[in-house]
């Protein structure tokens, strides 16, 4: 079922979507986008639809199957965006029937508006005293309204103000509002609407039908194996959380340190996956915490602070480094703060992190200086004219102070993974259709984690064909509504995909193989870099900043050298 | 020779002393990582990922004095 909301109108349909049937997730996203929204149009502008979907898999049971996927035209890269989040909204949703909402038009009316979301079907409902709320009261507040059962998603004060890095917040499966479709500013999109939040109770929903719910079982005892099996799904990231990774990307010289201008920060372990373990477990808080229904990897937490109250939680490696080394900061209690301040003002941990490194750079605050960190990210909060350019993220942030050194592609910051000590990486970041952006392709896994093979992440052979099987790989995943961190066990253990596949087919009563599924991924792709190309972004716009190419990082002292004609070779499907 | 060892993640419980898991061991000249990882009573079986100066290195290679050895188990995030 997909329900249309028209927020000038205020009129709700549904139908059953004939033209979308096949697709879930990023592949469905990003397909209904490309069909219904003008390239041209303003992102922010009446044209623009915001798309929430479900993957093919959402609300089965899935092991790790709880994934969502936002869409819209994106204000901070002018390309398609596809916005992957956590929480239990989408198993909700699924239990519900709903494979997508879509979210149309502006309002006539300057007043919050709240859908709710129910098996009677969608309501849209004023909701005035939500006005100017960041995002943990706002999820309080509806949850005392709705129910604490109820799943949240919402803007606060920066999706409002339209910032164009604005993120949109949902609640985890404890109700805090931790997990976020962080990137590409979809939160200003939804802000434009009038949509302050969506809530979804599933009370009567009912259990997702299978064609064949044996072979569903079958298959989903398969991928659970493996992620049971798979040293980093099932010891690695419950323990450490995603944030194990600093000290691996410090000592292997990959970790951008003080706005890209080296590769290896001295205080990494102060803001490491082994500190953010001890110190979680010396003040009560947790690791190994599900974001979702089914999770079996469990590698968010909850970060408490000295006194042992909540912080801040879904404490992510990006996140601790963008607002860390990025920033010359290792008072990991401070970048909690932070961290807990952008999920609260509503913008997105890298976009943030990034813009304050180049506004350091400019001598806005000195590297290292947290207190003034966390003043910077206040007047994002404010909405001062200062809040507003860190807040319209790092590539505008840049030209506000006249900086050279702006670590962008497409206008979306690039994440913990320097592209001249990681190179497949690079490769993705300077291609995908999304803007820079390391989940698209995760070449970090045969650059230096070991898992998929090995490409030596210094030189550049072998890093464009390692990034373009990842991104269609990833453009697959991305739309059965699975966690995209499966791909460890897949990468390694064949019962995983073959379990992803039998899941998939048994779900619909289709008799689809691997290559019919990569397919998929390739069309994602085309569907995606069609659209961008109709909003005037081609394959011109597919490389790294300059600088990459001319500066080099120590310790290894490299450059992205990977020629401008290979990086045109990624998308030769 | 002298040989910067540092232990990431479960493999620091060799050390737990070693504050931030670095380590500074002596060791005798052609010794490799191998050897040193028997020095540090870190078991091969239990490693993923090893660096010598921040560039992946395999259990044979021979170090030399002053280099920096990073020992790492299965990882992996995102």
């Amino acid at each position: 079922m997909f329900y249309r909301v028209n927020m000038a109108t205020l009129a709700v349909s549904k139908d059953d979507g004939p033209q979308y049937q096949g697709l879930g997730g990023r592949a469905l996203s990003s397909r209904i986008v490309s069909a219904e929204v003008d390239p041209a149009a303003h992102p922010l502008g009446a044209a623009n639809k915001l798309v929430f979907v479900t993957g093919l898999l959402s609300g089965t049971g899935a092991p790790n199957g709880g994934r969502m996927s936002l869409g819209a035209k994106s204000p901070l890269t002018g390309t398609i965006k596809e916005s992957n989040v956590g929480g239990p909204m989408s198993t909700k949703l699924g239990r519900l029937g709903i494979r997508g909402i879509i979210v149309e038009g502006l309002p006539n009316k300057d007043v919050p508006y709240v859908l709710k979301v129910t098996a009677a079907g969608i309501a849209i409902e004023e909701a005035p005293g939500l006005k100017g709320l960041d995002i943990y009261d706002t999820a309080a507040a509806l949850q005392k309204q709705y129910g604490a059962k109820a799943a949240v998603g919402c803007i606060g004060t920066a999706g409002e103000n339209k910032m164009a890095q604005a993120c949109v917040g949902f609640t985890d499966m404890e109700g805090a509002p931790t997990r976020q479709a962080g990137r590409g500013g979809l939160g200003a999109v939804m802000g434009s609407k009038g949509l302050k939040a969506i809530v979804v109770d599933d009370a009567r929903g009912r259990p997702v039908s299978f064609a064949d719910e044996a072979a569903f079982r079958a298959g989903a005892k398969k991928l659970s194996g493996a992620l049971l099996a798979h040293p980093v799904t099932s010891q690695g990231l419950p323990t450490y959380g995603t944030d194990v990774l600093a000290n691996i990307l410090s000592e292997a010289g990959g970790l951008p340190t003080r706005n890209f201008s080296s590769g290896r920060f001295e205080g990494a372990n102060n803001i490491g996956g082994e500190t953010l373990h001890a110190t979680a477990m010396e003040r009560g808080g947790k690791t190994g915490h599900g974001c979702s229904p089914g999770c079996i990897i469990r590698c968010s937490n909850i970060y408490k602070d000295k006194k042992g109250d909540v912080l801040t939680g879904g404490f992510e490696y990006e996140s601790c480094w963008s607002l860390g080394a990025d920033l010359g900061i290792d008072n990991l209690d401070d970048i909690a703060l932070m961290n807990r301040l952008c999920d609260d003002y509503g913008v997105d941990t890298i976009e943030t992190g990034v813009a304050l490194g180049v506004a350091m750079e400019a001598g806005v605050a000195k590297f290292g200086d947290s207190k003034a960190a966390i003043e910077l990210i206040k007047e994002i909060g404010k909405a001062t004219p200062l809040g507003r350019i860190l807040g319209s993220g790092a590539e505008v942030t840049g030209k506000a102070f006249g900086i050279t050194r702006v670590p962008t592609v497409k206008g979306q910051a690039i994440p913990a993974y320097d592209p001249r000590a990681v190179k497949g990486v690079g490769v993705t970041y300077a291609t995908t259709p999304m803007g820079a952006d390391h989940t698209a392709g995760y070449s970090v896994t045969a650059n230096i984690l070991s898992v998929g093979g090995k490409v030596d992440p210094l030189k550049p052979e072998g890093q464009v064909d390692l990034s373009r099987n990842l991104q269609i790989a990833t453009a697959f995943l991305d739309s059965t509504g699975l966690c995209l961190f499966v791909a460890f066990a897949v990468l390694d253990i064949p019962e995983a995909l073959e379990g992803i596949i039998e899941m998939c087919n048994a779900r619909f009563g289709w008799q689809k193989t691997a290559d019919d599924y990569l397919e998929m991924g390739k069309q994602v792709l085309r569907d995606e870099r069609a659209f961008n190309a109709g909003a005037g972004i081609g394959q011109g716009d597919d490389d790294l900043p300059e600088f990459f190419r001319k500066e080099q990082l120590p310790p290894h002292n490299v450059v992205f050298d990977i020629p401008k004609s290979e990086l045109d070779k990624v998308f030769n499907f | 020779m002298q040989i910067e060892v540092r232990l990431y993640a479960t493999l620091r419980q060799a050390a737990p002393d070693a504050p931030a898991g670095v380590l500074t061991v002596a060791a005798s000249a052609g010794a490799t990582v191998a050897d040193l990882l028997a020095l540090v009573n870190v078991d091969p079986a239990a490693v993923r990922l090893l660096m010598v100066n921040g560039i992946a290195a395999d259990l044979g290679r021979v170090l030399r004095d002053g280099d920096r050895l990073g020992v790492f188990p299965p990882l992996g995030g995102g």
